[in-house]
């Protein structure tokens, strides 16, 4: 097993060189102009400076000379310094948000990362269980309610649901206000006294025994995750339940009951365990969308996360930001594919990852 | 159990669903009564019944308190701050924060955007020949830092400023000022070709002797005495707007000592070429201030909210100098925060639950916060000031002005010269042959005109200005000095339309007509409505006229207007300037005028009178030449000069100070507020 996580993380270099070449290879498609078009917003009040944005970031250059400075950066004729280059960790600056890209990263994420931890529990569980549900009760009432729920939240616009519980929960009732945290609990936590050891607000205030911003956390982080969850329970429940049904009908579940093992352990203990394979699959699946961000639910409660980012810089074709979030998002993947092999191997004795 | 349990849970979940949406705005009660009354007809009294509906006054009057009367609340749509350099930024969502952190020489003489007070200048003098003026300085005022403010961190701002460049940046609208007319960048000082603007390493590769050259002609150009505690500005020429240039926000002054210490300019000249051509990130100020002004920046995180603090030691406030006659002399509000929340509905439910003080409402979601309104504030163009009152229900939450004139126009320009080289998808067949037209199309002032005539502003107000805007006379915006409404302007007119198209090219084009594409930027509904119009009216005078209309990516569309591919191109102006220099220099003789391919002798007739009125001091001077550029412009036709919106400012009623003055982008000087 470590030979197959080493030799699957060997491959990551190798996969980032070549969604990079990518990105940039479809750069050969723009003219200068077209590309200059990248680093401004709107039409430029001065004729003359367009030519200005081409020459500093010198887009008429070939693209392999401006894929190489990307990665290695560019010296300051004056300083002397080495600017950029990725290869020394600097990912270049977002136009889109006016920052450096890796300062962009290093807030978002753990932003996203706090969300992913609070929703994939609920998002996970709550799918399974109205799986395991609709499965053992086959046909029944409850398994076409749970059935139809599940629908309804799949089909259900996530923009729409979104700003319907917000309208409900925060301007009707002020319960469950939008953000990541309030402006009185922002103060506190930019504050010299509070130390934010990991980013994520919720864990941090509990490190800094600070229940009053843990509390004004969770409050903000109630609405996304139920919207999340809401949505997304279709698509886990669909899988469970399917999976479910094909292991009940299995030769060893009949051998099992007909032993007269009660229904709860037959489910529990010998149908559960075969049937989450593909739910472990989907699980990796939901982990990795989560952590590349959920652009509508961040959009709608104001949660500034690596969606809202990404989708921005995608928007307005903002490449190096582009380039950066695809890295980090290829990453996250092939690493969340390797715990789910690992997993799979864990659950299923009959795999093996050598 | 465990089934009836979720089952009861499914239930409650899908009820709630329906409850949720469901939910709408309460209506106000509404009482009907049966009322008697005498009436007079023809002689004889009458007594009749009426039905009468009335809105219950309510019982006692209702209170308007904010939870956090010591914090305002700004909750902006799309935009952030580019860079906090005051001598780089050139958008206004930074504008709205240097404003409050750094003072001017100059400024607003409150709601008028034309008259100006003393700010860091306690007073200035303008020579005679109205080239040089002389600002006495402010003695007394210290930096957020405790720096004392003395004449040379004034001349060293601008001296910085000019020399640092940057095509993006506001710079072009000194060097114009200071080195003559269609000198846009310091770097052209050196090579006039405008070869090495932006070029950071050809300059500094430059003739040493042109270097110091340039240098010496800024540092002579902004001279402080520190015994009379003066400093001098001498122009190239006499230049009108010279005041309200440096009263915005990139006349900023800076603390020189701080400002190098951080990275900036050292001030000596031997080096100036390695400070020039930063962009907005790599200036060492991106994120860094400390100015004189009545806010201090606590924090800005990009992307989400920038965070205010008021200035304890603000000097209006030790001196007692109000920033105008009955205005404030100090921040009331102690903390300012202004966070941008991209989506509406998000911004919608903030202002509901009270948790935003003002927002941005876009035009097309006006109709949804109006019901909100208590209190409405019209704007009266004879005061210059607004009329309030109740509206239906005075209980509701909100106060709205309304009907203000803004300063953005859009409008579409004729290319007199269409680029067609290596093809051009844009004008068909390149021909006049009904399936195309030639490069030179709108040389032809039959076909400008018929394309003025053809233009419905109604139509243009009611569909992308939400039926809220004016129709301009001429290349200046209404209220402006030399904007005079009784001038001659285009209107809707189709048969004048037809009988101007039949004439162009000497009747051939209404012989075989025309084909040709109008391009917008996808997603800029302005821009798709303008050429929708032209498409329209032209093809209910003939469908031999043919007008096509292609959304084109950002990319393409800036390439195409960059590349003057475009047939027409249709483009928006926000004033840098209250002046009317800031629209007769880029729509007749500069920005536009060059995308255009104005033929010579029209620029010419157009630079007379745009340098005339530039340098005339004498404001009705100035006023009538702009009124001949304005007769000039109506009779070339170089362009279709569309209509200015009225602008809407939402606020909770808890809030008060707002006054309206054109400059201010969104809802920035926050220390004109206070709140309840």
């Amino acid at each position: 097993m470590v030979n197959y996580v080493i030799r699957r993380l060997l491959l990551v270099p190798l996969i980032l060189f070549g969604v990079t070449v990518l990105i940039f290879g479809m750069l050969q498609f723009l003219t200068p102009v077209e590309r200059s078009a990248l680093y401004v917003r709107d039409i430029p009040k001065n004729e003359r400076a367009l030519e200005g944005v081409i020459k500093q970031y010198g887009l008429d250059q070939p693209i392999p000379v401006q894929y190489w400075k990307w990665l290695v950066g560019t010296r300051d004729p004056h300083t002397g310094e080495i600017r950029g280059g990725i290869l020394r960790g600097d990912f270049g600056y977002s136009r889109t948000a006016s920052e450096p890209v890796a300062d962009l990263i290093k807030r978002r994420f753990p932003a996203t990362l706090e969300l992913a931890l609070w929703a994939v529990l609920p998002v996970v569980s709550g799918g399974v269980i109205l799986g395991v549900i609709a499965a053992v009760n086959h046909n029944k009432p409850i398994d076409h309610i749970a059935r139809i729920f599940a629908i309804v939240g799949w089909s259900f616009p996530d923009f729409v649901f979104g700003l319907l519980v917000l309208m409900f929960f925060y301007a009707d009732l002020k319960w469950l206000p939008p953000g990541r945290v309030s402006d009185w609990a922002n103060q506190v936590i930019m504050s010299p006294e509070f130390h934010n050891y990991t980013k994520l607000i919720t864990l941090d205030a509990l490190l800094n025994l600070r229940l009053d911003i843990f509390w004004d956390a969770v409050r903000h982080l109630i609405l996304p995750v139920v919207t999340l969850s809401y949505l997304w329970w279709a698509l886990q429940m669909r899988v469970t339940r399917s999976s479910m049904l094909e292991t009940l009908r299995q030769d060893y579940i009949t051998t099992a009951r007909s032993k007269g093992l009660a229904e709860k352990v037959v489910i529990m203990r010998h149908a559960l365990p075969n049937a989450l394979m593909p739910v472990v699959t989907l699980g990796g699946s939901t982990v990795v969308g989560l952590l590349g961000g959920v652009v509508i639910v961040e959009t709608v409660f104001d949660y500034h996360g690596m969606g809202l980012a990404f989708a921005a810089a995608a928007v307005q074709l903002d490449v190096i930001t582009v380039l950066a979030f695809t890295l980090l998002n290829s990453l996250i993947m092939v690493v969340a594919y390797v715990i789910v092999d690992v997993l799979y191997a864990y659950i299923d004795p009959r795999v093996r990852l050598d | 159990m465990l089934n009836k349990k979720v089952f009861v849970l499914l239930a409650i979940l899908t009820i709630g669903s329906t409850i949720l949406a469901s939910c709408a705005q309460p209506t106000p009660e509404v009482v009907t009564v049966e009322v008697t009354r005498e009436v007079e007809v023809q002689g004889e009294t009458k007594t009749e019944t009426v039905v009468v509906t009335a809105t219950p006054t309510p019982e006692k009057p209702v209170e308007f308190k904010s939870e956090d009367p010591n914090t305002l609340y700004n909750i902006t749509g799309a935009g952030d701050t580019d860079t906090l350099d005051p001598a780089w930024n050139y958008e206004s969502a930074g504008d709205a924060i240097i404003l409050n952190i750094y003072d001017q020489l100059v400024t607003y003489d409150g709601p008028n955007a034309t008259q100006f007070v003393p700010s860091l200048a306690e007073s200035w003098e303008i020579s005679d020949d109205g080239m040089t003026y002389t600002f006495h300085i402010r003695k007394g005022v210290k930096f957020h830092n405790g720096a004392d403010l003395t004449p040379e961190d004034v001349a060293y701002s601008f001296q910085r400023a000019v020399l640092q460049g940057g095509g993006w940046s506001p710079m072009w609208l000194y060097t114009e000022a200071l080195f003559g007319t269609g000198i846009y960048d310091i770097a052209e000082l050196v090579d006039e070709t405008g070869a090495l603007d932006d070029d950071p390493e050809g300059l500094q590769a430059a003739d040493p002797d042109k270097l110091m050259a340039a240098c010496e002609a800024v540092t002579n150009a902004f001279v402080a005495d520190e015994d009379n505690w003066t400093v001098t500005m001498h122009l190239s020429q006499p230049w009108g707007p010279w005041i309200a240039t440096i009263a915005q926000s990139w006349g900023s002054i800076l603390d020189k000592d701080w400002a190098i210490e951080n990275g900036t300019w050292d001030g000596d000249c031997a080096t100036w070429q390695n400070y020039y051509g930063v962009t907005s990130e790599t200036t060492p100020l991106r994120d860094k201030t400390n100015g004189t002004g009545p806010y201090m920046l606590d924090h800005w995180t990009p992307g989400e909210e920038t965070v205010l603090v008021a200035n304890p030691n603000y000097w209006r406030v030790e001196q007692n100098v109000p920033v105008f006659e009955g205005g404030p002399t100090g921040p009331s509000i102690e903390r300012v925060v202004i966070k941008l929340v991209g989506e509406w509905g998000t911004r919608f439910a903030m202002l509901q639950a009270g948790d935003a003080d003002f927002t941005y409402v876009p035009r097309q979601n006006v109709s949804q916060v109006d019901p909100m309104v208590g209190e409405l504030c019209e704007w009266n163009a004879d005061t210059n000031d607004f009329d309030c009152g109740p509206t239906d229900d005075p209980t509701q939450p909100l106060r709205l002005f309304k009907g203000m004139p803004t300063v953005v126009r859009t409008d579409a320009f004729f290319n007199f010269n269409i680029n067609v080289e290596g093809g051009n998808p844009y004008v068909g067949s390149g021909e006049l042959d009904g399936n195309g037209i030639p490069p030179d199309f709108f040389s032809d002032i039959h076909v400008r005109r018929a394309f003025n005539y053809c233009f419905d502003w109604d139509a243009f107000i009611a569909d992308a200005l939400n039926g809220e805007g004016v129709q301009n006379v001429g290349y200046l915006i209404p209220g402006m000095l030399g904007y005079d409404p009784s001038l001659p302007h285009y209107t809707y007119d189709p048969d004048k339309c037809a009988e101007e198209i039949a004439q162009a090219w000497d009747g051939k084009v209404g012989e075989v007509g025309f084909r040709f594409q109008i391009g917008y930027n996808t997603g800029n509904v302005t821009r798709q409505t303008v050429a929708q119009i032209l498409q329209a009216n032209f093809a209910d005078i003939d469908p031999k006229y043919n007008i096509e209309i292609i959304g084109l990516p950002w990319p393409s569309f800036l390439a195409a207007i960059r590349g003057k591919r475009l047939p027409i191109f249709i483009s928006g102006w926000m004033e840098d300037i209250h002046d009317p220099h800031n629209w007769a220099q880029p729509f007749l003789v500069g920005t536009y005028a060059s995308r255009q391919g104005m033929p010579d002798d029209m620029h010419e007739e157009f630079q007379k009178l745009v340098s005339a009125g530039v340098a005339a001091s004498d404001p009705a001077e100035r006023a009538e030449i702009y009124k001949q550029a304005t007769q000039l412009d109506y009779e070339y036709a170089p362009a279709i000069r569309l209509a200015v919106a009225t602008g809407r400012h939402y606020e909770q009623r808890w809030m008060h100070g707002y006054y309206y003055n054109p400059i201010y982008g969104g809802d920035s000087n926050y220390m004109r507020f206070s709140k309840e």
